[in-house]
C-alpha cells in the first residue's frame, strides 16, 4: 500500500491536448474518483497511472519511487478493466492466477492466494469455470479477484460497473466498497457516473475538457460547488440555473427571481454583475416560505416517493448554458425542476405554491462560470 | 384480388420455400460437378476401366484397383511424398505466417503497403508463380544457383531438377511461397479480433512479450489456426499445378504426390479405374484428417 502522486502530467495527441497540468495527490488508502462527461481525460489520466500510455510530461510516484518510465508489469499497480478483459482460454483459477504466475510465483502460494481472493469475493465455487459461463456480476467479480491476489500497491479501475444491469451496479457498488474498507488499498476509480462517485468516494476528483474543475470530499462537491459545470454534473435532477443582474436591497446584493426581489446573503459590492444563480430542486419546497411565488407546472412527473415539478422560467431568467456539459438529459433553459418529497395529488394544469430559501443559492458569474463565494 | 395458386412467398408459412428456392441453383450446380463426378468415381474405381465411357455397358464389379494399390511401392512413396508434404509445407506456412501477420499487425507507416505485399503471392497465378520459380531455380542461367553460390553456400552449379531431395527441396519452397499469405491474411483477422485490454491487462499483470505471444495470442487464435491448418493441408493435398509444372512428379518419383500420381495413371498410363481408387483413397484420407482437426478445434471461444 502507498500513496500516488500525479505531478503536472500532461498529454497531447499532436496538437490535441487532451490532459492538461493534472496534479494530485492521493494519500495512502484513500479512495479517489475521477468522475466527468466523455472524452474529458479521465481515462487516459488512468491509462497513464497504469503505465498503459505514456505521458508528454510529467512525473508519477506511487509510495514515493518515480514511475513514470516504468512498465506497466513494474509499478505493482493491479487493474480492473471495464469489459473484465478476462481471458477466455484460462479458467477463472488461472485467470486470477495469471498475473503471479507472469512473476514466477511458485503454484502452491498462488493456488493458496487465489483460493483467499476468490474467499472473500465468494466465487470460490466457480474456480473451474471459463469465463464464458460466468453472469456478468460473476465475472465482475473474477475481475476484482484477479486485482486482489496480487496484493498491489494500488487499484485502478475503469468504470468496472459500466457493463452491469442497473439493479446490479447498485450492490456491486456497495461491495467495491466494502472490499476497499476491508483491504485499505488506495484505489484510484474511473466512472462518468456522479452517483457512483458521490456514494464510493473519499475525494471526488472531477474533470472536463481536460482540466480539473474541483478536488474535494463528495459533500462539500454537492454544497459548494467551484463552478457552473461541477454544480450542474453532481446531483439528480441537475442543479436548476437562474440568470439574473445583481442589484442591492438595504445594503446586501439582490436579484430578481420569478418577479420576485431576493435578498441575497451576499455583500452589495456584487451589483451591476450579471450572475446566474443555482437553486437545487430538492431545495425548493411545496407551500410558502422565505420567497415564495405561484405556478402552474407544465409537467408533472410522479416517482412515487416523490414528485418532479417542471416550471416555466421566465424569460428573464433564462440562463443560457451549454447543454453538452450536462450529463444526463439534455435540460432546457427554459424550465426548471422541483423535487417535491411525498407531496399531496397535483397535476399539470393546477396552480401551485411553491418556495425557496435565499440562503440555499448558489451564485455563479455569468461570465467565467466560477462560483462566487 | 390475387388469384388463389399466387405463388406468395411472403407468407410466413411458405417464407421457407423462398430458402429452398434461393438455394437451389448452388445445390443442383454442386450436385452436377461435384457430387455426380464421386459416384461415378467411386463406380469406376471398382471396376477395370481404361479409358471411362459413359455409354459404355458397365464392366464387372471387383476390387482389384485397390488390391494392386495397397500393394504396389508406387503408391506408398505416392504416400509418404504427400505426407512430408503436408507436414514440411504446413509448419513452414505457419510460421511464415504468423510472423509476418504479427509484424504487419503492428503500427507503422507503411503498414497497407506492408500488409499489401505480405499477401501478393497468393494473388499471382499459381502457374505464372511456378514458371518463374522454374526459371529462378535452372540449374544453367537461373537466379537461385548465382545467389548460393555469390553468398558461398555451394560452390558448383545445383542442377536442382534432377536431384531427387534438391527438387523435393524446390517444390517445397514453392508451395510455401504461394501457401504463407493466405494463413497470414486469416492470422492477421485473428490478431485484430482479439480485444486490446488483453494485452493491456496482461501488460499490468507483468507478462513480457513472449509470455503474451504465449499466453494470449496463441490461445486467442486457436479456432482460426485450426480451420487455416486445415485448409493448408487440404491446399497441398490435393495441390497439382506446382509440382507438375515444376518436376511432373521426378525425378525418380522423388515428388510425386498422390495427385500427380492420379493424374499421371488417368491420363498418361489411361488405368481410370487404377486412378479412380487413388483419388477415393485421398479422399477418405482428407476427410478423416480434417474431421479429426475439426473435432479437435477448442470449443471454448
Amino acid at each position: 500500500m502507498a500513496g500516488i502522486r500525479i505531478e503536472n502530467v500532461t498529454k497531447s495527441y499532436g496538437s490535441l491536448s487532451v490532459l492538461k497540468d493534472f496534479s494530485l495527490e492521493v494519500a495512502d488508502g484513500e479512495f479517489v474518483v475521477f468522475v466527468g462527461p466523455s472524452g474529458c481525460g479521465k481515462s487516459t489520466m488512468l491509462k497513464i497511472l497504469a503505465g498503459l500510455e505514456e505521458a508528454s510530461s510529467g512525473t508519477i510516484r506511487i509510495g514515493g519511487r518515480d514511475v513514470t518510465d516504468l512498465a506497466p508489469g513494474d509499478r505493482d499497480i493491479a487493474m480492473v478493466f471495464q469489459n473484465y478483459a478476462l481471458y477466455p482460454h484460462l479458467t477463472v483459477r488461472n485467470n486470477m492466477g495469471f498475473g503471479l504466475k507472469m512473476r514466477g510465483m511458485d503454484a502452491a502460494q498462488i493456488e493458496m492466494r487465489v483460493m483467499n481472493a476468490a474467499k472473500i469475493l465468494g466465487v470460490d465455487h466457480l474456480l473451474d469455470r471459463r469465463p464464458k459461463a460466468l453472469s456478468g456480476g460473476q465475472r465482475q467479480r473474477v475481475a476484482l479477484g484477479r486485482a486482489i491476489v496480487r496484493e498491489p500497491q494500488a487499484f485502478l479501475m475503469d468504470e468496472p460497473l459500466s457493463n452491469l444491469d442497473a439493479k446490479l451496479r447498485v450492490h456491486t457498488r456497495a461491495e467495491i466498497s466494502a472490499l476497499h474498507k476491508r483491504l485499505g488499498v488506495t484505489t484510484i476509480y474511473v466512472t462518468h457516473d456522479q452517483i457512483e462517485a458521490m456514494t464510493m468516494a473519499d475525494r471526488i476528483v472531477i474533470m472536463k475538457d481536460g482540466v480539473i474543475q474541483q478536488i474535494a470530499n463528495p459533500d462539500t462537491m454537492f454544497r459548494k460547488p467551484a463552478n457552473l459545470f461541477v454544480a450542474g454534473f453532481i446531483g439528480s435532477p441537475g442543479m436548476n440555473f437562474l440568470r439574473s443582474p445583481v442589484t442591492t436591497m438595504g445594503g446586501a446584493a439582490a436579484v430578481r427571481l420569478f418577479g420576485h426581489d431576493v435578498r441575497l446573503e451576499a455583500p452589495a459590492s456584487l451589483a451591476g454583475r450579471e450572475i446566474v444563480v443555482g437553486l437545487r430542486p430538492e431545495h425548493i419546497g411545496a407551500g410558502p416560505g422565505p420567497v415564495t411565488f405561484e405556478i402552474t407546472p407544465r409537467l408533472v412527473e410522479s416517482l412515487g416517493s416523490e414528485k418532479y415539478i417542471y416550471v416555466d422560467v421566465p424569460e428573464e431568467n433564462r440562463a443560457q448554458i451549454d447543454p453538452a456539459d450536462r450529463q444526463e438529459e439534455e435540460r432546457r433553459a427554459d424550465t426548471i425542476i422541483a423535487r417535491l418529497i411525498n407531496p399531496d395529488e397535483r397535476s399539470a394544469g393546477e396552480r401551485i405554491t411553491l418556495s425557496f430559501d435565499p440562503a440555499h443559492l448558489h451564485l455563479f458569474d455569468a461570465k467565467s462560470e466560477v462560483a462566487i463565494q | 384480388m390475387k388469384s388463389r395458386f399466387s405463388l406468395d412467398l411472403a407468407r410466413p408459412s411458405r417464407r421457407h420455400w423462398l430458402g429452398y428456392l434461393l438455394l437451389a441453383p448452388a445445390v443442383i450446380l454442386i450436385g452436377l460437378i461435384i457430387v455426380y463426378p464421386l459416384f461415378v468415381s467411386i463406380d469406376l474405381s471398382f471396376q477395370n476401366v481404361n479409358i471411362a465411357r459413359l455409354d459404355q455397358p458397365r464392366r464387372p464389379f471387383t476390387i482389384a484397383n485397390y488390391e494392386r494399390l495397397f500393394t504396389s511401392p508406387d503408391f506408398w512413396n505416392a504416400v509418404w511424398v504427400t505426407l512430408k508434404l503436408v507436414v514440411i509445407v504446413s509448419l513452414f506456412c505457419f510460421l511464415i505466417g504468423l510472423g509476418t501477420a504479427l509484424l504487419v499487425n503492428n503500427k507503422f507507416k507503411g503498414r497497407s503497403l506492408a500488409r499489401l505485399l505480405v499477401a501478393l503471392p497468393w494473388a499471382i497465378p499459381e502457374v505464372i508463380a511456378v514458371v518463374i520459380f522454374a526459371w529462378m531455380f535452372d540449374s544453367s542461367f537461373g537466379l537461385m544457383n548465382w545467389v548460393f553460390i555469390t553468398i558461398g553456400l555451394i560452390d558448383t552449379t545445383v542442377n536442382w531438377f534432377s536431384s531427387p531431395n534438391a527438387a523435393f527441396f524446390v517444390v517445397c519452397v514453392t508451395m510455401i511461397w504461394k501457401g504463407y499469405p493466405f494463413v497470414s491474411i486469416m492470422m492477421l483477422a485473428g490478431l485484430q479480433s482479439i480485444p486490446e485490454d488483453f494485452y493491456n491487462a496482461a501488460r499490468v499483470d507483468g507478462a513480457n512479450s513472449w509470455q503474451r505471444l504465449i499466453n494470449i495470442t496463441i490461445p486467442s487464435l486457436m479456432p482460426v489456426l485450426g480451420v487455416t491448418l486445415v485448409l493448408v493441408m487440404l491446399w497441398v493435398f490435393r495441390d497439382f499445378s506446382i509440382i507438375y509444372v515444376l518436376t511432373g512428379g521426378g525425378p525418380l518419383k522423388a515428388t510425386q504426390s498422390l495427385s500427380i500420381m492420379t493424374y499421371e495413371q488417368a491420363f498418361s498410363f489411361f488405368r481410370m479405374g487404377y486412378a479412380s481408387a487413388i483419388g477415393i483413397v485421398t479422399l477418405i484420407v482428407c476427410v478423416v484428417a480434417s474431421r479429426l482437426m475439426i473435432g479437435r478445434a477448442p470449443d471454448n471461444i
